[in-house]
């Protein structure tokens, strides 16, 4: 019992760090960025990599950080410009194509099979200990990325994002440099969905393709709009509350219902899909909107 | 380069850039009179698909009347999720619209997940040998799809351009308010608006389940191209769009034998990008899309 509530601990953590992340592209910033899985995507496979490869974790971590951030970048620069449903749509096609060459490239991916035996965190512990110093280490990641996104949020950049998105044309004319702020953000939020990615490859030593599909974007997606877009606080509410949903729905069939674990799975995005359009027309704002335009 | 094989896969790109190019009119046209990019607009091709084979294969319905069918009822559907959904939003910003289109479409995609399954299916149609000319084959399907695309833009085109109806869309889309003033009834071009992009996107889904296998994400293999197309005829330029559709349907299949099958997304993305950066506002287009 104890190691599941971990695992999940671990997962919904993960989560949180991709919520935090998307936050700040779309809830501080108003980017459309419906690709985020393709940054945790890249931190993954990084980290995954390069630690097979022997470098020591930590360094993979970091390495994971600034590939995943890079890799947003020129489609900050290409994007940020145009208008917002460009963004989404290209972003949606940058993780296709990234999950394209996770499938392909077999001399670096393995393709379709997955990469597997990529070192654990913490290795020379027993596995049940392992499990509760990740979660610790995910924990203290967790908190310093919330500080620091708290820390921008309230420092001059937070501002600027926040005036760019309610009003871009007010801010081009403060002689805010629109591009280069959406795009800072874009790769920030980059970084840490890589550092997430990281994580996830270190913990489970197992990544392949199959695991960074469009869903797992748009988990996180709803996740930031029900806790609420713009609040750091919202967003770890929203994926807990995510996290309760995709776990509370697996016992579905105790409840007397006969699905099979496809049909099971299926139930579980239509009523995301559902919630997304509710919360859209009643509650757009979210549970927990920021509690004041601050600034 | 072999020529004959080069133009061998001009011609089968033609039949799945014909696909596209229903698809995309529907987005552009939708996109033109609601302001937003529908994201859902493709899974309501994959539901137009289930449709068909439900009352074809289940059914067994007369095949026509089943594509029929299908039609009507991805029409009925469009429609449905803009009374239900979009239109009470439609004094948001397009990025709430687009994410409730997000919402739309992930109910539709793990509906057809749910009843169907995700495994691939077919329509039971006879096999037909291709005809040959020059050296060159095409199969009796393709040649359908095809002389249906053209049937259906040159009757849209005719539309837009020559009757009531279509000045009304146009001057709708233009401008909403003016439009009122002058007396046209914008709700109800916007409803019909809906019904006929929908119903293109429906066909289009039909079409591409003969040519293909029929999975949840038959549709979703559809959004990029189509915007792609979208973006290379310009939003709500008919012809830029079924130009733009054809492009890309070729650039598809030659980089499917020239690269990588599945590398056909990657350069259809690397069409977008360069497209992107040379012509904002699309190659065919004339109105400038770009804030």
């Amino acid at each position: 019992m104890i190691s599941y509530l971990v695992a999940i601990a671990i997962i919904g953590l993960i989560y949180v760090l991709l919520g935090l992340a998307l936050n700040l592209q779309w809830g501080q910033t108003g980017l459309i960025n419906f690709g985020h899985v393709a940054s945790f995507a890249i931190g993954a496979y990084t980290s995954g990599l390069l630690s097979l490869a022997g470098w020591p974790i930590p360094l993979c971590m970091a390495a994971a950080m600034v590939l995943a951030g890079a890799a947003a970048w020129p489609l900050g620069r290409l994007t940020v410009t145009l208008k917002e449903d460009y963004l989404a749509i290209i972003a949606i096609g940058f993780s296709e194509v990234v999950r394209s060459v996770l499938e392909n490239e077999m001399w670096l991916t393995r393709g379709p099979s997955g990469v597997p035996g990529i070192p654990s965190l913490f290795s020379s512990l027993p596995a049940a200990e392992r499990g509760v110093a990740i979660m610790v280490a995910l924990l203290i990641a967790v908190a310093i990325v919330f500080l620091l996104l708290e820390r921008l949020t309230r420092a001059p950049f937070g501002r600027a994002l926040r005036a760019i998105r309610d009003n871009e044309m007010a801010a081009a004319a403060l002689a805010k440099n629109i591009v280069s702020f959406k795009t800072r953000s874009l790769v920030l939020g980059a970084a840490i969905a890589g550092l997430a990615g990281a994580f996830y490859a270190h913990y489970l030593t197992f990544i392949s393709p199959e695991q960074f599909t469009p869903e797992v974007t748009f988990n996180v997606w709803i996740a930031v709009i029900i806790g609420g877009s713009g609040s750091n606080l919202g967003t770890i509410l929203g994926t807990f509350l995510l996290i309760l949903f995709l776990e509370g729905t697996r016992f579905l069939n105790d409840l007397g219902l006969s699905l099979d674990g496809s049909q099971l799975g299926a139930l579980r995005f239509m009523l995301i899909g559902a919630a997304l359009v509710l919360c859209m027309l009643f509650r757009p704002a979210g549970l927990l909107p920021p509690s004041s335009r601050r600034g | 380069m072999n020529l004959h094989l080069f133009l061998q896969m001009v011609i089968d790109g033609i039949s799945t850039g014909a696909i596209v190019a229903l698809v995309a009119v529907g987005l552009s046209l939708v996109f033109r009179i609601s302001r937003f990019v529908n994201v859902a607009h493709v899974d309501l091709a994959t539901i137009g698909a289930y449709v068909t084979l439900l009352f074809a294969s289940t059914l067994a319905f007369p095949f026509p009347l089943a594509v029929a069918i299908g039609v009507v009822a991805v029409a009925a559907l469009g429609f449905l999720t803009y009374r239900l959904v979009y239109r009470r939003l439609r004094h948001e910003r397009a990025i709430t619209l687009i994410i409730a289109s997000v919402g739309v479409a992930f109910f539709l995609r793990y509906f057809v997940t749910f009843i169907w399954g995700s495994n691939q299916l077919a329509f039971e149609l006879p096999l037909m040998r291709a005809y040959r000319f020059a050296g060159f084959r095409i199969s009796p399907y393709d040649l359908m799809i095809i002389v249906a695309t053209l049937a259906v833009f040159i009757a849209l085109h005719m539309t837009l351009r020559y009757t009531a109806f279509g000045r009304a869309l146009r001057a709708v889309s233009d401008n909403p308010s003016l439009a009122r003033v002058a007396g046209v009834a914008s709700e109800r071009v916007i409803s019909w608006m809906w019904l006929i992009g929908a119903a293109l996107a429906g066909l289009g889904g039909i079409l591409l389940g003969i040519k293909a296998v029929l999975t949840p994400y038959l549709g979703w293999q559809l959004l990029l191209p189509t915007f792609a197309a979208v973006i290379f005829g310009g939003v709500g330029s008919v012809t830029g769009t079924l130009a733009g559709a054809l492009i890309i349907g070729i650039v598809g299949e030659l980089a499917a034998i020239y690269w990588l099958p599945t590398y056909r997304t990657a350069a259809i993305f690397g069409v977008i990008v360069l497209v992107l950066l040379i012509r904002p506002q699309g190659l065919f287009g004339t109105k400038a899309v770009a804030k």
